[in-house]
C-alpha cells in the first residue's frame, strides 16, 4: 500500500471514529468509498444476526457472497457501532464443515437409528420423514408429534411453523427456544399488564438518571446498548449506574452501586425496597389510586421438575400456581414489611447501606430510573415473580412509560419478540397475545386463517422441557427442531434430553447450517439457509420489526426453514389429519392439501412476483410462485391491527430502519400506556394499562422462596451459567469464525482464588466440575473477566467440548416453564 | 468491515472508560503494537486506530483493551483490508 493511500484510510477511519462517538463530527466522513475494490460492492441493511439489541448492519455482496459487514450509521438503535461478534458478521456462514445435503442415519442402504449418517437427497429425506410423522399421528394422534422452534426463526419462518403445528396438524406440542429465555418476562407482562413486552424503549438510555441492571451483563451481552448506557454514563455526572450481579462481571467497570447478592435472595431485595418506598411515604398516591390494583400470589408453588421429584411433592399449591386474590394497599404494605434492612442485608450479604442506597434512587421521585434485567431475572425457579416484583417499584413510583422511567425486560435472541412472542409460537399462544386455550381466540384464529372452526386445538402443548421429558418417556415420538441447539440448552443432558432423542421409539429430524451437537443427536439432518441468504425479519426487544433481502444464495442444496415448512405440508391431506367431523361439517376442505388449506387460502398466495424488488432474489417465493413471506406477513398483521400490535404494510419495513408497534397511522409508538405518546390511551386517562379490562395494572405481594437446589455439605458449590462477549448462545456460529474462537477457544471454570487455595488447586488446572447429573472437564480461571465470590463458580455454555448442561438441573419456573440455568449445587476437584 | 484477505487491517474503534482514569488508559493502550490514538474526550471516551498484519492479532489487541481496569466499553467503527 502507498504511504498516501494508507494515510488517507487512516485519516477516514479516524474520521468516521470520532464522528460515530460524537467527538467532532467531520461531514460525510463515514460514506467515504474510494478504493476499487469496494465500488465493487453491493451493499445492502440487514439486522444483525445475534442478540435481541437489532442493531442494523450495512452488509456487502460480491459475487455471490458476503464479504464486509459494518455498522449502519442511518440506524437509530447503534449508530454505526457494532460489537465484535457483529464486526465478524459476515463469517458466520462460511465456516468449513457447513451443511449442504440432507443427511439420514443409515446402514444398508435404509434408515437405521443407529446407522451412520449418509447424504441422501430432499425427496428421501421428506419420504421419511412423512412416514415417520404419519405413522406417528395415526397411532397416537396430534399429542404425539413435536416441534422445537426459535426465537432466531424470522417472523413468517415461527408464523408458517405454527400455523403448520397447530392448524395443520392440530398439535400444540411447538415451542420456541425463548421458553429458556423469554418466558418468565412474557408471564411476568401479562401477569402485571395483560400484553406482552416492553412500554418503553431504548430512547429511555438518553433520559435515565439512574440505570439499575438486574441479573445482567449488558457490557458483554449487549455490548452496543452499552455504550449508549457509558455515554449518557460519562456525559451526565449526576447518573448513577447499579450493577447487581452474583458475581463482579464487566459491567461492573461503570456501576456507581455495585452489588453482589447471595443467588436467589433479588427476591427479597425487591420487596425491601418496596417497603422502603412504603416506610418513607415515597408512593406516588395519586398514581397508585388510579392506575394500581393490588393482589397477592400464591407462594409455595414448587420448582417445575417431575411430578414424583420430592420437592414438588412437598410444595403445596403446584396446581394453584398461578392464583392470586384481590388485597388493599395497606395489606401489601403490611405483607413487605417483614423485608427491612438488616433482615434482608443478612439473607443477601449486601450491606445495609448499599440496600438504602439503591432503594433511595426508586424512591426519589426527581431520579428517572431504567431498570434492565435478562437472564438473571428470567432463568429463575421464580423469574415470574421476579419480573412482578420490579414492576411492583415502578408502579409504587408512578415511574413507568415516561421517557427514562422505564422498567426494561432486554432479549436475547434477535426475534425472541418479533417472532417468538408477537407471532405466538409458544405451545399455548395464537398471534397478538391470544392463548389456544380460549375458545374467542380460537375462533378469531381460525376466521383469519380461513379453516373450519374447531380446526385449532383447545390444549396447551409441551413446552420445551416438557418436550424432552415427552420424548425420553416416549410420548412424543415424531419431532422436528429447528433454528436451535438444545442438546447444548436445555439442562440435564444427560438425564432428560439425551435418552429422548436416543429414545428407539423415537424420530427426530434437526434443521441446521452446521453440525451442532444437536445435530449429530438427530436421525436426519435438513441443511438449512441462514440470515441473508432468505428473505427475513425479526422484531427486536424495543418492539422494533425490521426487514432484510435475501442478498446470496444458500450453499449447496441448503433451503431455508420457511421452505422447509411449506413444501412438507404439501405431503399430508386433511383428511389424513383431520377427523372426520370437521370434514363432513366442512366438505370443501376434503381431499385438500395441508399446503392448499394453509398457505393457498388467498390471502398468503394474494402477492405475485411481480411485487417483490426486482434487486434481490428470493428463492422461495421464485420456487412457490407467489411472494409467499409477503403473504405470510400480511395475513399475521391481520391479527393485531386495530388491536394494539398494529404492524406497518409489509413494503414499508423494507424501506426504514425499523418501526415500533403499534404502528397507527405510519407513526411508531416509544411509549406505550402513556396517554399522549400511545395512542391506544384513552383520552383523559393519563396512563392506560389497557392491557387489563379496568385499564389497571397489578402490583403483587410475592414472597421470597430458597433455590430448588442450594450448596451443601456433598455439592458446597453455587454454579451459574451463561454466556462471554466473543460467543453467542451455543456458539454455533461464533465458534465458526477463527478471530471469535482464537479470542475465546474453550470454556473455562471461574472460581474465587481463596477457594482454588482451599481445593488445592491453580489458576490453570484441569479440574472436574460435578454436580448429582454429570460432569465435565474444564481448567480453572480465577482472574480474567469475571470475579466470582467464594462459594460460586461460573461456567460459559458456548463450548460443545464442554457441555454444562452434563451438570445444570432442569428446574424450572413453574408459571413460565423457563429453566434456573443460574443455580445449581456443584463440587469442583482436581480431575 | 471485513474482507476475506490477509494483509494490512487498519480498523478504527472508540473506547468508553471512567473519565479519572482516560490519561493512564490512553497511555497504556498506546504502548501496545500497532496502536495509535487521535481524538479523544475527557468525558471518557477516545478513538484507536489500528493497524495490524491479521485479524487475530485484531481481536487479542481488542481484547487486551477491554480487559484493562477501567475501559467500560469498546466498539469498532471502521475496518479496512488490503
Amino acid at each position: 500500500m502507498k504511504p498516501t493511500r494508507r494515510d488517507f484510510i487512516k485519516a477516514n477511519a479516524v474520521a468516521t471514529a470520532t464522528a460515530v462517538a460524537g467527538i467532532s463530527a467531520p461531514g460525510g466522513a463515514a460514506n467515504l468509498v474510494t478504493d476499487r475494490e469496494q465500488t465493487e460492492l453491493t451493499w445492502s441493511k440487514a439486522p444483525c444476526r445475534f442478540c435481541g439489541t437489532g442493531c442494523s448492519v450495512n452488509v456487502a455482496t460480491r459475487d455471490n457472497r458476503i464479504v464486509a459487514t459494518h455498522g449502519d450509521i442511518n440506524s437509530p438503535v447503534n449508530k454505526g457501532l457494532s460489537c465484535v461478534k457483529g464486526y465478524f458478521l459476515s463469517k458466520i456462514m462460511y465456516g468449513s464443515d457447513r451443511l449442504t445435503q440432507p443427511l439420514l442415519r443409515k446402514t444398508d442402504g435404509k434408515y437405521d437409528k443407529n446407522g451412520e449418517f449418509e447424504a441422501v437427497s430432499w425427496d428421501e429425506a421428506f419420504d421419511i420423514m412423512e412416514e415417520k410423522f404419519k405413522k406417528t399421528l395415526k397411532e397416537k394422534g396430534p399429542e404425539g408429534i413435536g416441534m422445537f422452534g426459535s426465537g432466531q426463526w424470522t417472523v413468517w419462518e415461527g408464523y408458517a411453523a405454527s400455523k403448520l403445528m397447530k392448524a395443520g396438524f392440530r398439535s400444540n406440542n411447538i415451542d420456541p427456544n425463548a421458553r429458556h429465555c423469554m418466558a418468565s418476562a412474557v408471564v411476568g407482562f401479562m401477569r402485571t399488564f395483560g400484553i406482552d413486552e416492553p412500554m418503553g424503549c431504548y430512547d429511555d438510555m438518553e433520559h435515565a438518571d439512574a440505570f439499575v441492571l438486574w441479573g445482567s451483563n449488558m457490557s458483554e451481552m449487549h455490548p452496543i446498548l452499552w455504550t449508549r448506557i457509558t455515554d449518557r454514563r460519562l456525559s451526565h455526572p449526576h447518573v448513577k449506574v447499579a450493577v447487581l450481579s452474583t458475581f463482579e462481571h464487566r459491567s461492573f467497570e461503570l456501576a456507581d452501586v455495585p452489588i453482589i447478592f447471595t443467588p436467589q435472595t433479588d427476591l427479597a431485595i425487591l420487596n425491601y425496597i418496596a417497603n422502603y418506598i412504603i416506610q418513607n411515604d415515597m408512593v406516588n398516591k395519586d398514581f397508585v389510586s388510579k392506575h394500581v390494583n393490588f393482589r397477592k400470589g400464591t407462594a409455595d408453588i414448587g420448582y417445575g421438575l417431575r411430578p414424583e421429584n420430592p420437592l414438588e411433592q412437598k410444595a403445596a399449591n403446584v396446581k394453584t400456581a398461578g392464583d392470586s386474590t384481590e388485597m388493599t394497599f395497606e395489606e401489601f404494605g403490611e405483607y413487605v414489611a417483614t423485608y427491612d434492612a438488616a433482615s434482608v442485608s443478612k439473607l443477601s450479604g449486601v450491606p445495609q447501606s448499599q440496600l438504602e442506597e439503591l432503594a433511595k434512587l426508586y424512591a426519589d421521585p426527581k431520579v428517572k430510573v431504567m431498570s434492565l434485567w435478562t437472564m438473571g431475572f428470567n432463568q429463575h425457579t421464580r423469574g415470574v415473580w421476579a419480573n412482578n416484583m420490579v414492576y411492583n417499584i415502578h408502579l409504587l413510583t408512578g415511574k413507568i412509560s415516561e421517557p427514562g422511567n422505564s422498567p426494561f425486560s432486554l432479549t436475547g435472541q434477535p426475534s425472541a419478540c418479533g417472532t417468538a412472542r408477537e407471532v405466538g409460537t409458544f405451545s399455548h399462544r395464537l398471534p397478538a397475545d391470544m392463548v389456544v386455550t380460549n375458545p374467542e381466540h380460537r375462533k378469531i384464529a381460525e376466521k383469519l386463517w380461513k379453516l373450519p372452526e374447531g380446526t385449532v386445538p383447545g390444549w396447551v402443548g409441551a413446552h420445551a422441557v416438557l418436550q424432552n421429558r415427552k420424548l425420553k418417556d416416549g410420548e412424543i415420538n415424531a419431532y422436528w427442531v429447528q433454528v436451535n441447539n438444545n442438546v447444548q440448552a436445555a439442562a440435564n443432558l444427560n438425564e432428560e434430553t439425551m435418552p429422548g432423542y436416543r429414545n428407539p421409539e423415537n424420530f427426530i429430524v434437526v434443521s441446521d447450517a452446521y453440525p451442532t451437537v444437536t445435530a449429530q443427536a438427530a436421525d436426519l439432518i435438513l441443511p438449512t439457509a441462514m440470515w441473508v441468504e432468505k428473505e427475513g425479519a425479526y422484531g427486536n426487544a424495543e418492539r422494533r420489526t425490521q426487514f432484510w433481502h435475501q442478498m446470496v444464495d444458500a450453499p449447496g442444496e441448503s433451503t431455508s426453514d420457511l421452505w422447509q415448512l411449506v413444501e412438507f405440508s404439501k405431503r399430508f391431506t386433511t383428511d389424513e389429519v383431520w377427523p372426520a367431523e370437521i370434514l363432513d361439517a366442512n366438505p370443501e376442505y376434503k381431499g385438500k392439501t395441508l399446503y392448499d388449506v394453509l398457505y393457498r387460502n388467498g390471502i398468503v398466495d394474494k402477492y405475485p412476483l411481480s411485487d417483490m424488488d426486482e434487486k434481490y432474489k428470493n428463492t422461495e417465493a421464485e420456487d412457490f410462485g407467489f411472494y409467499l413471506q409477503k403473504g405470510l406477513f400480511e395475513e399475521y398483521a391481520s391479527f393485531g391491527r386495530g388491536h394494539a400490535h398494529d404492524l406497518a404494510p409489509f413494503d414499508t419495513y423494507h424501506e426504514t430502519r425499523g418501526l415500533r408497534w403499534p404502528v397507527v397511522d405510519g407513526k411508531e409508538t416509544k411509549w406505550r400506556f402513556k396517554e399522549g405518546s400511545d395512542p391506544y390511551a384513552k383520552k383523559g386517562s393519563g396512563w392506560d394499562f389497557y392491557g387489563k379490562p379496568d385499564g389497571k395494572a397489578v402490583i403483587f405481594a410475592l414472597p421470597y422462596e430458597p433455590a430448588a437446589e442450594s450448596p451443601d455439605e456433598d455439592y458446597d458449590l453455587w454454579l451459574s451459567t451463561g454466556r462471554v462477549l466473543e460467543h453467542w448462545h451455543s456458539g454455533s456460529m461464533t465458534r465458526r469464525v477463527p478471530e471469535l474462537n482464537s479470542a475465546f477457544p474453550n470454556a473455562l471454570c471461574f472460581m474465587h482464588p481463596a477457594d482454588a487455595k482451599e481445593r488445592k488447586m491453580r489458576r490453570g488446572d484441569e479440574v472436574i466440575v460435578r454436580s448429582r447429573r454429570g460432569e465435565i472437564r474444564t481448567r480453572l480461571e480465577t482472574r480474567g473477566r469475571n470475579r466470582v465470590p467464594k462459594g460460586l463458580v461460573f461456567v460459559p455454555w458456548f463450548d460443545a467440548s464442554q457441555l454444562i448442561n452434563k451438570v445444570t438441573l432442569d428446574a424450572t419456573d413453574p408459571l413460565s416453564k423457563e429453566t434456573d440455568y443460574k443455580k445449581c449445587a456443584v463440587k469442583v476437584i482436581k480431575a | 468491515m471485513t474482507i476475506e484477505t490477509d494483509s494490512i487491517h487498519i480498523s478504527s474503534f472508540v473506547v468508553r472508560c471512567l473519565p479519572e482514569k482516560l490519561q493512564h488508559i490512553m497511555a497504556t493502550v498506546e504502548a501496545l503494537p500497532g496502536v495509535e490514538i487521535h481524538a479523544n474526550d475527557p468525558c471518557g471516551k477516545f478513538v484507536a486506530l489500528l493497524e495490524l498484519d491479521s485479524e487475530k492479532a485484531l481481536v487479542e489487541t481488542i481484547t487486551t483493551i477491554e480487559l484493562i481496569k477501567g475501559v467500560v466499553n469498546t466498539s469498532m467503527v471502521y475496518h479496512h483490508v488490503e
